[in-house]
């Protein structure tokens, strides 16, 4: 996988988590996740629902790109794995700042376990997290430290 | 609605038992429950039977070992929690006239799903596809080392009380002739066991293993016809976690607090009048945060409940005198009707060294799954008086 112009460019052998979660729409050569957002009460749903579950709004939803931006909420090492997964991956919850009420589950990517602290600010990061039993490779939404000098590239995730 | 009694409760020992199906481990532990009421099979008029992986039917299959064949079995997936929402319906049939006699059964082979690939060993997988936070990564101890380390960030909690509960719950397992595991540990002995996930050693992790356990129901005005000792169903709650519903405010499972106040409200009971907790300690860190779900102490005291023995004997509530998931274990779908086996059993005096001293008041706590939002899947709480 690569990003150019805020494209996200998959090898033939690589898929997305779930289709159509991220996107360049609308912002300057970065990529973005692709939530959707109720049109009554302003919730932000990721992975998206058609439907707000939040207020019950017989509307649906409309599409909202993220800014991507977030708060670590609480994190551990995981150090027995799922097959496909690398051990000691650092999984985490994160706070989104487009909606302090979506909470996200997923990797950190590029820092050591020893930088992690509770309340960090945290950036989004596509990285290639697993490996499926027929050979594809899973690409889904990773965190790294916001702060450029806490980045240790190459630390978690599967690729690099 | 009528009111419900458990006439008859039975288990079969929980283990690792490859060889020994899930149906006809089902209906030894029903024959069990039968015997305790002083019933016949075919006085029967329902089975509804909780299982999340053996294969379909299960129900009728239990019944098939029980000598049994043509009545109605109501066969119920919920996750960790199937057994309670077969339990569940049990319950409703007979009190809304539906039956009057029914047997809920929870059932579940775990190696045989292994070994036919249902599932894999170690930590449990869901299948590619099925869970989005589980496909990125979010194992089951996962779950709870999360919840762990935000408890820990909020209120101090520390490493050491988590893993004091698990000390607890392994040494009540030395009394409990069911318990798939029967060993205790001293607190150092659980924080030096091999990390999972962090704070969460292994020792602090429930175990695979198969299982199965049951319940006879009939009314309460029944009842007296065939035992001495009929428990009372006060409460009976199953709910399903709300969407984003745990992420503002304290660190909880929502699913939990709210199921909890409702079936006090239903039994007429608090916490504080609870004697005996068979409670859902996948992992040490669930128990110490429903201390707090549950009412049993305020927000953020789950820590000093365990540190002062409260939930021990002697404390203000025996939690988990069986040993609990992390020691009774947990084949996924006999948990519920387990829980309330134990607690059965304990309301009416028969558990031996493990007895609650005058136990009167029991309540049973058992989640399954996850539901959209990464909220809870089930939530089951039932609260029984002898
Ligand atoms: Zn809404």
């Amino acid at each position: 996988m690569k990003i150019e112009n805020g494209e996200l460019i998959l090898e033939p052998d690589e898929i997305t988590l779930r289709p159509n979660i991220f996107t360049s729409a609308g912002r300057n050569g970065t990529l973005h996740l692709l939530a959707r957002q109720c049109v009554d009460c302003g919730d932000i749903s990721f992975p998206p629902f058609r439907h707000c579950l939040k207020c019950e709004s017989d509307k649906e939803t409309v599409e909202k790109v993220l800014n991507n931006d977030a708060t670590l909420l609480s994190y551990t090492i995981a150090r027995q794995v799922m097959p496909g997964f690398n051990p000691n991956y650092i999984l985490a919850k994160v706070r989104m700042e487009d909606d302090p009420t979506l909470v996200l589950v997923a990797q950190l990517t590029d820092i050591k376990p020893e930088d992690v602290a509770i309340g960090m600010e945290l950036t989004m990061v596509p990285k290639i997290i697993k490996q499926l039993m027929n050979g594809q490779k899973v690409v889904s939404y990773c965190f790294r430290p916001k702060d450029p000098s806490k980045v240790s590239l190459g630390e978690g995730g599967q690729s690099e | 609605m009528r009111e419900v009694a458990i006439i008859g409760a039975g288990m079969v020992k929980f283990g690792k038992v490859p060889d020994y199906p899930a149906a006809k481990m089902g209906g030894d532990a029903a024959l069990m429950a039968l015997e305790q009421a002083g019933m016949k099979p075919t006085q029967m008029q329902a089975t509804f039977c909780g299982n999340i992986g053996n294969p379909p039917n299960i129900g009728q299959r239990v019944n098939g070992e029980m000598g049994i064949t043509g009545i109605p079995a109501f066969n119920h997936e919920n996750a960790c929690a199937s057994s309670s929402a077969a339990f569940r319906q049990a319950f409703l049939s007979v009190a809304n006239d539906v039956h009057d006699y029914v047997i809920a059964v929870g059932v579940e082979n775990m190696t045989s799903h292994i070994a036919s690939g249902v599932m894999s060993a170690g930590p449990l997988v869901l299948p590619h596809g099925a869970n989005v936070e589980a496909d990125n990564g979010m194992l089951m101890p996962g779950v709870f080392a999360l919840l762990g380390s935000h408890h820990m960030a909020e209120y101090g909690t520390t490493e050491e009380q988590f893993a004091k509960i698990a000390v607890k719950n392994h040494a009540h397992s030395v009394h409990n002739p069911y318990a798939q595991y029967q060993k205790e540990f001293t607190l150092e002995e659980i924080l030096e066991s091999r990390m999972v996930c962090d704070p969460l050693t292994l020792l602090q992790c429930c175990p695979i293993g198969d299982g199965a356990a049951a319940v006879v129901l009939t009314t309460a005005e029944n009842a007296k016809k065939h035992t001495t000792k009929p428990i009372f169903v006060a409460g009976s709650v199953l709910t399903s976690g709300k969407y984003k519903a745990s992420v503002e405010g304290p660190v909880q499972i929502e699913a939990c607090a709210r199921a909890a106040k409702e079936c006090y409200e239903t039994a007429g009971v608090g916490p504080e009048d609870i004697d005996v907790i068979e409670l859902h300690d996948c992992f040490s860190i669930h128990e110490l945060v429903a201390y707090e779900d549950l009412g049993l102490c305020p927000k953020g005291e789950g820590g000093r409940f365990i540190d002062e023995g409260l939930s021990d004997y002697g404390g203000k509530v025996v939690v988990n005198p069986s040993g609990g998931l992390l020691c009774k274990g947990h084949p996924i779908g006999a948990t519920g009707v387990a829980q309330l086996v134990e607690v059965v059993w304990q309301l009416q005096g028969v558990c031996g060294k493990r007895q609650v001293p005058d136990a009167k008041v029991g309540l049973t706590h058992n989640g399954g799954g996850f539901g959209p939002g990464n909220e809870p899947g089930a939530m089951s709480i039932t609260i029984v008086k002898s």
